[in-house]
């Protein structure tokens, strides 16, 4: 009961914070500070958010209720993040475990190019691919993937481009991860029993660094929002933070925030939940 | 007759040790400083001097191409529409961009350290709430919120003469400020976790024990145990506050304000302006002719990803200097594997506690 009501009390708040968070544009008058405003902004951002039908934005002029684009717009943004976590997640995994088939000098010169990948702003990858893909088709005449999205969605090149930076920050984070792993007492044990480099790495390393970098879920995702935002502008997606980024108003920016919360929230709940499952105990 | 145990060493960045050396020591924390101190130096020489003017070249009596300059045409650079060096305008503009990381990670973490660290002294609830207030913080990408609250201020509006709300100091000490604060919430929480993690540990719960105060543990005990956070975190904020800087200068917010020239007459997309000669700027003004002079953007992004580069290359020299002071001379793990096996195992003491002759004569 005590966890029930506490769980309850913790819905509130965020919910409560997402309130405060989204009025914020109101507290601004050009630079000026204003209380009164932002008490009557929250206020038309509550009246708003039980009153859906009342929600527009307008564009030339025309005003229109958000709904039903509002849902398409999400949908895609919510697309685009998950196919997004789970291409980085695959691929940083598989190539995490080809690289510890490698030397030990090998594995320290890829560790360095990833931590410089690691620290090149997500745009600047974004418009090297962009620009990449220009060149081919001017070179070659073969239009590998749209760049840019007109009227229908877009999805391969977005995703990839997503994937790109959280990828190499997982792939960097599993090959430190399996070192570490490979220190543990269970890799000597496993060793003196005469197994195989290959069978302890893929069957024992393997299970307890997945799980390892589940936990780092979160660290990930809110890495990859911030990317999504950068993605969504520069191919012009009809997604749910490009929309915001053009039509910013107070109610629009608490319910996307809201819809962003929702399901990030519950994923993040089910990873917790399937970590206390197969350890037995929270980490991190 | 007080039995006195072997000082605990200070970790961190102790001054007895000789922070100069500890930096020697590390070869990427001196590269990066270096990197960094000169970058800085050239940046303060470039002030009067804007450098040359290359808005034609001529060969052989033949006009053969106008500014700007792809770099190709003019190594290593190219030059901006009106001739200017681009490697000029790095220069230039690289003491702006590293003086407003600095000053707003600055900002970031006193508020962030003052505010999560006296939190703690606050009942639990207090603290579970404002963290759970917080935390909508996380599923909001940090540039697209800084952009709304920004939009209304650095844009001037869509005429021939320019018009802000407010002066260009206003302006800039607006978007500093937002810079700052718009991460101390995230920054907070940490922090609060943090001191609550180490208020548990066992030399502290003994000094409660002996009547210290709250505020006396919090002064002597816990700023000895966040102070290598605190440095880490610094230079983490410098990049946050750098990536965010990125994005804004895509947004067309330019730090001290955005001049929009509108062409009337023809259907030409509105031109950009930045105030400050700062590197988010020129991305800014470069991002509408992409594809036309790609260099103009991809530039002033390079050098993003150079400096980012070489401010998480000092965080992870920090880091490793960090472990070396606080445990031992030996790699950590091996150390913590050696921990363990003299703890599991009660009838070998572990070495550090072996007392010393001294400390036998003390003990009589």
């Amino acid at each position: 009961m005590r966890r029930v009501l506490s769980f309850i009390g913790y819905c509130v708040l965020t919910f409560i914070g997402s309130i405060l968070i989204g009025s914020l544009p109101g507290l601004f008058q050009s630079i000026h500070m204003n209380g009164l405003s932002y008490i009557q902004t929250i206020k038309m951002v509550c009246e708003h958010l039980t009153h859906p039908s009342q929600m527009t934005y307008s564009i030339n002029g025309i005003t229109r209720s958000i709904y039903p684009m509002i849902f398409s717009y999400w949908s895609y943004s919510l697309i685009l993040l998950f196919c997004g976590f789970c291409v980085a997640l695959v691929i940083a995994t598989l190539l995490a475990f080809g690289t510890m088939l490698f030397p030990r000098p090998v594995i320290q010169i890829i560790k360095a190019v990833l931590f410089f990948l690691e620290s090149i702003p997500d745009l600047l990858i974004i418009i090297s691919i962009q620009l990449l893909v220009i060149s081919i088709y001017q070179r070659t005449h073969t239009k590998l993937f749209d760049i840019y999205s007109f009227s229908h969605p877009i999805y391969v090149l977005p995703v990839l481009t997503l994937a790109i930076l959280p990828g190499i920050m997982i792939y960097r984070m599993l090959i430190l991860e399996i070192e570490e792993q490979g220190m543990k007492d269970y890799v000597d044990l496993a060793k003196s029993k005469g197994l195989t480099k290959t069978t302890i790495l893929f069957r024992h390393i393997f299970r307890n660094t997945l799980i390892k970098t589940l936990t780092h879920a979160h660290t990930i995702l809110f890495f990859m929002l911030s990317n999504l935002l950068i993605v969504e502008i520069a191919y012009n997606s009809q997604g749910l933070l490009n929309y915001v980024y053009e039509n910013s108003s107070p109610d629009l920016l608490t319910f996307a925030l809201l819809l962003f919360l929702i399901p990030m929230v519950t994923f993040l709940t089910l990873c917790r939940f399937l970590i206390k499952k197969l350890t037995g105990s929270i980490e991190a | 007759m007080i039995m006195t145990g072997p000082k605990i060493k200070e970790k961190g960045l102790s001054l007895k040790k000789g922070v100069i050396m500890q930096v020697l020591r590390n070869k990427k924390m001196w590269m990066s400083l270096v990197f960094i101190a000169g970058l800085l130096v050239v940046s303060f020489l470039f002030e009067g001097n804007s450098g040359q003017v290359t808005k034609l070249i001529w060969k052989n009596g033949e006009l053969i191409g106008s500014a700007p300059f792809s770099p190709a045409q003019l190594p290593p650079f190219g030059t901006d529409e009106l001739g200017n060096n681009m490697l000029d305008l790095l220069f230039k503009g690289a003491k702006f961009t590293i003086g407003i990381a600095v000053i707003a990670a600055l900002i970031r973490l006193v508020f962030s350290v003052f505010i999560g660290v006296g939190l703690t002294l606050f009942p639990k609830w207090v603290q579970n709430g404002i963290t759970r207030l917080c935390s909508p913080f996380y599923y909001l990408p940090v540039s697209l919120l800084t952009y709304i609250l920004l939009v209304s201020v650095l844009f001037s509006s869509h005429s021939l003469e320019p018009k802000f709300s407010a002066t260009i100091s206003q302006r800039m000490i607006f978007e500093l400020l937002l810079l700052s604060f718009i991460g101390v919430p995230t920054l907070l929480v940490y922090f609060k976790d943090i001191t609550r993690q180490l208020l548990v540990e066992e030399h502290i719960v003994g000094s409660r024990v002996l009547g210290a105060s709250p505020i006396a543990i919090l002064r002597r005990h816990i700023w000895l145990g966040i102070k290598s956070r605190v440095v880490v975190q610094f230079v983490e904020q410098i990049i946050q506050v750098l990536i965010l800087l990125v994005h804004l200068g895509m947004f067309q917010l330019l730090f001290g304000g955005t001049i929009i020239y509108l062409t009337p007459f023809d259907q030409k997309p509105p031109v950009y302006f930045s105030i400050s000669s700062e590197w988010s700027g020129m991305i800014g003004s470069g991002y509408h002719d992409l594809t036309l002079y790609p260099w103009l953007a991809l530039d002033p992004l390079i050098a993003f990803a150079i400096l980012i580069f070489a401010f998480s290359l000092l965080r992870e020299g920090l880091k490793e200097s960090q472990n070396r002071w606080s445990t031992t001379k030996n790699k950590p793990q091996a150390r913590l594997k050696q921990l363990v096996r003299i703890s599991t195992n009660p009838s070998i003491p572990p070495e550090d506690f072996q007392p010393t002759q001294k400390q036998f004569e003390e003990v009589g």
